[in-house]
């Protein structure tokens, strides 16, 4: 029994970091049509950006915040270079230079910082609060918590700010949110850097417990599409639902059946979904459009 | 224009085949591996294979720095015989394909003398195929699967002790000075961890004792709850990590977190102070075994270590380092001894070794080109690395 | 007519002399660097089929690559079939997966299907890793075979690249045939528009069903190559980074066109190696020119240099015609919220 709410624990602590991650996917897929590869670089960067902020004694609450200042700042720059000027071509142009941008940010920061693994240690680190035999480390707590505000946030940003009515006019259709008035360029400017900027966080609250290093971000870029998929492209809830669901099959696959075939267990839900029900498990069914 | 298209569709087939029959025939000798010329006045080129991108590029530049060290050395003192050495690092990025196509422009375009390599034993084997047609002598520093030097190839030689050796040391140790009976593993899934999983079980299990649980996790993976918690689970006495220590020392901090305070073993990955580094309070009292001891009162290691801290500022971490290091000036010593680059002689020269003294201990290459290095038994206590058994 | 003939006759002496030229290279080095690059234009090709003519993205095609190089390893070395039979094998069976694959994802689109084949190739390297008592797990399948043709020993690097170059024409030959009979007609219209298509009363579902066993059969046709020319093979080889570096190789040089993978191919190659001097900074310079390309050139480096050459010697009326034929907004998505 006691495993078992493990499980459950484990899979929900995990889950929330998904979800987290797969906000900011879902939100760029939602306004830009962009299958962003580069997701889980942002979370590199913001992890970087952590670590040496907290070389220079910052708090660690600061150096988060601040990250997602970092994150999303980089995030701007990229924007420019590599997807503004694709925004009118095909969405498989776009996904092509995302994965050069993923390429050249995993290498790039090799370069200069190496690929010595760096450790990021807080108050939290160390600690874990035990229940009924079941742990779990405070690190994990906060980002649980973290990432239910910030899901929170940007839900309530997107349902009843100016801005977020902008950002679902243009992405359920671009071309008559320009009719009304609705500069879409810039809301897709600011989404994306909103959106890298929410992994960047994630990236500095992953830090202390998975470390610091470059090639960080690969596992959670595929994590976070499954996520998304699983939830619907472009959907709020469903991505934080989705997160949830994808810590707990993850746990639960590896506790009961296997731990080496876990990701083939995860992708195969995720085939799974896509056959029954391709639009997501929490969309409203939607036609083609013609 | 139909027709036309059937005929050129025929012509193509015919002739395709055709070209292939003449090929058969009457083509070129085709290129060969000895034709190429050696220039025995200029630098001898050591090429060294490893990753040096990607994941593995954290272990891969460790290699590459204690090769350097050595090149450096040598030629600081004037070479081997007037000639001096140049390094050619190239980056396989762990591929097997990118592996192969590396060590052969090193072979026929670089035309190299020695060749160390690399990361991982299976690319290792794929790669001194090749050189092997040259006869290059080729240098295993760092991949340990048995099969590296099972391939009875004459240029191939390990200057640290294989896989089943490091095991066998392990096994001995926990049967001769540890109370466990049940032992859990968490192993990379890689041939590497699978390897040990299968030879340790095979002989922690002679002896009665039990092993519960055998979880496997990828490398690059981060999150290590679910394997522990499956561990946690079966209750055994202690844990055996069977992985390397970037992913190795987040195991450790995550089972203290899941509350697994049971006594932690490892093996080789854990050598040097990046375990402590990484895996802070976690790793303390993790019993590991080890080939190099930085602060072993051995000139020649006192030497290498303050060398190496003087160039690169930081003592060298494990025996990626060392044993590359060791690889660079057991080929030079090779050929001051055979007074040429000459890949017979040189080969005859290394079969020959006595005891010779390195920084990874006295090595002897036994035919298969496996040296019989130290392993030690080592324990991390309070932040230092502690030798505590050595089996004679 | 005559000009027709007299391109075909050029392109045909091209690869004979492709052919003959690969027996006369000395440098083991470069002979490596293209046969393994002839392999991968193979791979762009079936690649190629999916994204450049039926619109279909893949991300999973390293699966098919994996799936074709496993049988014929397999096969060869637990069974002890002939080389060559096993190739047949490996391609029917990879292209039978192909259409298992097919079967439901085809009524998935543009993300949705780059997602769910993205998966495919996750689930395929996962099985290859771990089912060890078939594939060796990690650890891979060593001493396969290496083939013989008419008793001329493949094992030499210059015999095989011959071979493979004529393999190469041949495909090439077969595509080119494929794209302009009815079937390649089929496809295109249905790339354009898939409901026009229904309704002029193409059997879109078995077209794409089609496109994906032919992508599946020739990819595995690449893998038995590999398994052949390696003689080794591990889960390594077939990972996302493989699938992906393909469908880059396509996309840069120019999708839906045959000259657009294949200088995708060479070009890639030729980069790759030539970066090596670049040291650490290999990777990064790497990616930006994948982005840069991307950005400048997005309709593939092919059909950019086409039309700038054309345009150097013809009138505009007919550049205008070229540009039009090149679809900026073909991959739409079923689901836009």
């Amino acid at each position: 029994m006691t495993e078992f709410i493990q499980i459950i624990v484990n899979g929900m602590a995990n889950g929330a970091l998904y979800a987290l991650i797969a906000l900011g996917l879902t939100l760029i897929y939602g306004v830009m049509n962009l299958s962003n590869f580069a997701q889980g670089e942002f979370a590199m960067i913001g992890a970087f950006g952590t670590y040496f902020l907290m070389q220079m004694h910052m708090n660690y609450m600061l150096a988060i915040i601040l990250s997602f200042i970092i994150a999303g700042l980089i995030g701007f720059v990229i924007h420019i270079l590599a997807f503004h000027p694709l925004r009118k071509s095909e969405p498989l142009n776009m996904m092509l230079s995302s994965l050069g941008v993923s390429v050249f940010l995993v290498n790039l920061s090799q370069y200069l910082f190496s690929p010595n693994p760096k450790v990021v240690s807080n108050s939290f680190s160390e600690k874990s609060i035990q229940a009924f035999g079941v742990f779990l480390s405070e690190q994990r707590i906060l980002i649980v918590i973290v990432s239910l505000i910030l899901c929170g946030f940007t839900y309530w940003l997107l349902e009843r700010s100016k801005f977020g009515r902008s950002v679902r006019a243009a992405s359920l259709d671009p071309d008559t949110a320009t009719l009304y008035g609705i500069p879409t360029n810039r809301i897709a400017f600011l989404t994306f850097i909103f959106g890298v900027a929410l992994t960047g966080i994630a990236g500095g609250l992953t830090a202390p417990i998975y470390n610091v290093y470059p090639t960080m971000g690969i596992s959670l870029t595929l994590k976070a599409f499954v996520v998304v998929v699983l939830g619907g492209m472009g959907n709020i809830p469903g991505a934080i639902m989705g997160g949830f669901i994808v810590g707990l099959i993850e746990s639960f696959s590896a506790g009961y059946i296997s731990t080496a075939f876990q990701d083939v267990i995860v992708f195969s839900a995720l085939f799974l979904v896509l056959i029954i029900k391709p639009e997501g498990i929490l969309s409203k069914v939607q036609g083609e459009k013609v | 224009m139909k027709r036309f298209k059937k005929m050129f569709f025929m012509m193509v087939s015919l002739l395709s085949v055709l070209i292939l029959l003449l090929a058969g025939c009457s083509a070129p000798k085709g290129a060969s591996e000895s034709d190429s010329k050696k220039d025995s006045s200029g630098p001898m080129k050591i090429g060294l294979v490893t990753q040096l991108s990607g994941g593995g590029a954290l272990y891969g530049n460790l290699m590459k720095q204690g090769a350097q060290l050595a090149v450096d050395q040598i030629n600081a003192k004037g070479g081997v015989d007037g000639r001096k050495l140049k390094l050619l690092a190239e980056d396989d990025q762990a591929n097997p394909s990118e592996s192969v196509k590396v060590t052969q422009r090193m072979v026929s375009d670089e035309n190299i003398d020695a060749w160390i390599g690399t990361l991982k034993s299976s690319d290792t084997i794929t790669d001194i195929g090749i050189t092997a047609k040259k006869n290059i002598p080729s240098f295993v520093p760092v991949a340990v699967a048995d099969n590296v030097t099972d391939s009875g190839l004459n240029n191939v030689y390990r200057n640290v002790a294989k896989n089943s050796m490091q095991i066998t040391e392990m096994v001995n140790y926990i049967l001769k000075e540890q109370p466990h009976k049940k032992m859990a593993i968490i192993a990379e899934n890689t041939d590497y961890g699978r390897n040990i999983v299968k030879i340790f079980s095979e002989q922690f299990e002679k002896d009665g004792r039990k092993i519960t649980n055998k979880e496997l996790y990828n490398v690059g993976q981060k999150d290590f709850n679910n394997q522990l918690t499956k561990i946690k689970a079966s209750k055994p006495d202690s844990v055996l990590i069977a992985g390397l220590v970037a992913e190795g020392a987040l195991i450790a901090k995550q089972a203290k977190q899941l509350g697994i305070n049971q006594q932690l073993y490892s093996f080789g990955g854990f050598m040097g102070k990046q375990p402590m580094e990484l895996g802070g309070s976690a790793v303390n009292n993790l019993i590991h075994t080890d080939y190099f001891v930085p602060t072993a009162k051995d000139e020649k290691t006192q030497s290498f270590v303050n060398d190496f801290n003087k160039k690169y500022g930081q003592i060298p971490d494990s025996y990626y380092s060392a044993a590359t290091y060791d690889a660079v000036y057991l080929y030079a010593d090779a050929v001051k001894k055979a007074g040429t680059s000459d890949p017979e002689k040189v080969n005859k020269v290394l079969h020959e070794l006595k005891d010779e003294h390195t920084v990874m201990g006295d090595i002897t290459f036994d035919k298969n080109g496996q040296a019989a290095t130290k392993v030690w038994i080592s324990q991390i206590q309070d932040g230092k690395q502690v030798g505590i058994y050595h089996a004679e | 007519m005559t000009k027709t003939r007299l391109f075909y006759t050029a392109i045909t002496i091209l690869c004979i002399v492709c052919s003959i030229a690969s027996l006369y290279i000395q440098n083991l080095y470069l002979l490596r660097v293209f046969i393994l690059a002839a392999i991968t234009a193979i791979l762009a090709l079936s690649v190629n089929i999916l994204v450049g003519y039926t619109g279909q993205i893949s991300l999973g095609h390293a699966g098919f690559f994996g799936i074709g190089a496993y049988m014929v390893g397999i096969l060869n070395v637990n069974y002890h079939l002939s080389f060559w039979l096993c190739m047949v094998i490996a391609v029917l069976f990879s292209g039978l997966m192909g259409l298992i694959l097919g079967l439901p994802t085809t009524k998935l689109k543009g993300h949705f299907l780059g997602i769910a084949t993205l998966g495919f190739g996750v689930i395929v390297n996962g099985v290859l890793n771990n089912w060890m008592q078939v594939t060796g797990g990690p650890q891979g399948i060593r001493d396969i075979q290496s083939p013989t043709l008419f008793s001329i020993p493949l094992e030499y690097g210059n015999y095989f690249l011959g071979f493979i170059v004529a393999c190469l024409s041949l495909l090439v030959l077969v595509i080119y045939l494929l794209i302009k009979s009815p079937v390649g007609r089929a496809w295109s219209c249905l790339k354009q528009d898939e409901i026009t298509a229904y309704v002029t009363g193409i059997h879109v579902y078995r077209y794409k069903l089609l496109a994906f066993t032919l992508s599946g059969g020739i990819a595995g046709f690449a893998g038995a190559l590999f398994a052949g020319y390696m003689t080794f093979i591990s889960p390594d080889t077939f990972d996302l980074n493989q699938s992906i570096s393909i469908i880059t190789t396509v996309i840069l040089g120019g999708s839906g066109t045959i000259a657009g993978p294949l200088l995708g191919t060479a070009l890639l190659s030729f980069l790759n190696e030539w970066l090596r001097n670049f040291d650490e900074l290999r990777l990064v310079i790497y990616g930006v020119i994948l982005v840069a390309v991307i950005v400048f050139i997005p309709e593939g480096i092919y059909p950019f240099f086409k039309n700038k050459i054309i345009s150097l010697f013809s009138r505009r009326k007919r550049v205008n015609q070229l540009k039009t034929s090149i679809d900026p907004h073909a991959g739409k998505d079923a689901v836009n919220e």
